[in-house]
């Protein structure tokens, strides 16, 4: 990376091999700052990246689809309620780990048949499946790029969590209390009016605790992206970490994973305290107003 | 300010209105007409139905029987189920933006500022520019006598301060007619007068009000007409100096010595 590397490198290697070699600390700082500049070494802050982006995305979608779970809920509609009543609940019964393997699956196997029944090979003689194997024809089938497996993390994870965010969505709306809501149609806000301006910014200090909760159990499921196939940050963190002998490479050092695995350790925390103080703030914008006690405006 | 009645038809005209929750019978076929200057004060025990009436007025509760009319414009009923709704939800949006509400539990919207709840159905269903509903809140917050707490939150004000703002809220949508629900009933003792004087000045100003109050001397004050229900009928209505000082029906009798003794 630096101009200075192959050099400190070579140096450092030797004195590593040489015990009558002492290695200065400014030399040490340079061995480090190219160290961590190698591009197998970038691949971790990358994978750092992809989390934080993953993260990022999962948010708006996941709320996107509490919200369509939530209100869904209270359709009119019989077959739309009992559809979204069906996906709030389901979180509670299932375990996390099975929807990650089931939601990515499912969603890839119907993409593909999507594809291959409607879009590409209509014509084809061979069965999408076989008996034993699902067949999409060439161009149908999904390949696994990085990128591919992003997209279909961040909409497994949407999935799911939109899942619990409807969960806690719908319990925020119904924790608003009724009169906020009929005064506001008393004076002849039509209902999207009432949800709008009354309905939605009474909601957030309800459904705030919980999406801390969940923002942190997001958080912390983000290792799972192995079981998608992403390199994360852990699968990183253990390939660096290994005893990098002076034979084969040419910043060589001892078994790091202790520190690989501790410094993991200090990015999620400092993510979670980063997301307390953002939630904190949060709490004290959308308590605005209300006191404690006096969650129904005005009740003594 | 006060919008003017068309071809002299009342401001509010109820008839036969029936109304049950479940098995409950609340209002069995009631009549209520207010012209427009017509203070209305409704009065009776706790169950005499004198509330759901006036929540039947702008339709918080659809009565499943009878008819109703505000300013000669009947509103049309279409079948739900065993029931009937209101046929369009827009006619109904526009009659309850000529009948401002004041509730018991005052209502105000609990994460806006006070200025910001008067302001806030001006903007949305009369359509008013900003400026122009700023405008108009801050004449109702003074008119009421707290447009010093424009900015603060309901959370931070006394009682009897949240329902006068709750007052300036409905004041300032120029209905054509107020609808007060036990005003001073959630409100300590020594909070009441100043709603009670807001509510007076109001009365004093040919405005068009239908009031539910436990407050028999306040009726008696500032009602043209009083109303008192038994048991989801009319039992009497008059003048207040026909009703107080002369009742008729031997229940009226009893409701007034209770209240008195009370």
């Amino acid at each position: 990376m630096f101009e200075y590397c192959p050099a400190i490198a070579e140096q450092v290697k030797i004195a590593l091999g040489d015990e009558s070699l002492s290695i200065s600390l400014q030399d040490r700082l340079q061995w480090f700052s190219c160290y961590f500049t190698t591009k197998k070494h970038l691949s971790i802050f990358q994978a750092a990246g992809v989390v934080l982006l993953i993260l990022a995305f999962t948010v708006p979608v996941s709320l996107f689809l509490g919200f369509l779970g939530a209100l869904g809920k209270a359709s009119r509609w019989p077959v739309i309620s009992q559809l979204c009543s069906l996906y709030v609940i389901m979180v509670r019964g299932i375990p996390d780990i099975v929807f990650f393997l089931f939601v990515p699956l499912t969603i890839e196997i119907g993409i593909e048949f999507f594809l291959h029944k409607v879009v590409y090979c209509r014509d084809v003689a061979e069965p999408f499946f076989n008996g034993i194997n699902l067949q999409p024809c060439n161009e149908a089938a999904i390949i696994p790029t990085q990128f591919n497996r992003i997209v279909l993390a961040i909409v497994a994870y949407g999935i799911v969590f939109g899942s619990f965010a409807a969960n806690i969505i719908d319990g925020a709306l119904k924790a608003v209390p009724f009169g906020q809501r009929e005064t506001g149609a008393a004076f002849g806000l039509t209902r999207m009016q009432v949800f709008r301006d009354i309905h939605l910014p009474q909601m957030w200090r309800f459904a705030l605790p919980g999406f801390s909760n969940l923002w942190l159990i997001l958080i912390k499921a983000t290792p799972l992206l192995f079981l998608l196939g992403i390199r994360d940050i852990i699968y990183y963190a253990d390939l660096l970490g290994k005893v990098a002998t002076r034979r084969y490479s040419t910043y060589p050092h001892d078994d790091w994973k202790l520190w690989y695995f501790l410094a993991l350790g200090v990015f999620y925390l400092v993510l979670t305290m980063v997301s307390q103080l953002v939630f904190a703030r949060l709490e004290k914008r959308f308590n605005q107003g209300m006191a404690i006690n006096n969650a129904s405006s005005g009740r003594v | 300010m006060i919008p003017p009645e068309p071809n002299g038809q009342p401001v509010i005209a109820l008839a036969d209105i029936h109304k049950s929750f479940d098995d409950l019978h609340v209002l069995k076929g009631v009549n209520l007409t207010a012209s427009k200057g017509d203070v209305v004060a409704m009065i009776g025990s706790s169950g005499s139905g004198k509330s759901t009436l006036l929540r039947c007025v702008n339709l918080l509760e659809v009565p499943e029987q009878g008819d109703i009319a505000i300013r000669g414009e009947a509103i049309a009923f279409k079948p739900r189920g065993q029931n009937r709704i209101p046929a369009n939800a827009a006619q109904v949006n526009r009659i309850r933006a000529n009948l401002s509400m004041v509730f018991q539990q005052f209502n105000l919207w609990a994460h806006l500022s006070i200025i910001d709840n008067v302001m806030l159905p001006q903007r949305r269903v009369l359509k008013r520019a900003s400026s122009e509903a700023r405008q108009r809140a801050m004449d109702t917050l003074r008119r009421v006598g707290i447009d010093d707490k424009a900015e603060a939150f309901p959370a931070q004000l006394s009682g009897g301060q949240q329902q006068r703002a709750a007052i300036a809220r409905a004041l300032a949508m120029d209905p054509a007619a107020l609808l007060f629900d036990e005003p001073t009933s959630a409100l300590d003792p020594e909070l009441e007068g100043e709603v009670l004087r807001v509510i007076k000045s109001l009365a004093d100003e040919d405005r068009t009000m239908l009031l539910v109050t436990h407050d028999m001397r306040f009726a008696r004050d500032v009602a043209d007409k009083v109303v008192f229900l038994h048991q989801g009928r009319i039992e009497e209505e008059g003048t207040p100096a026909e009703l107080f000082d002369n009742p008729q029906s031997e229940r009226l009798q009893q409701f007034l010595s209770a209240s008195v003794s009370r």
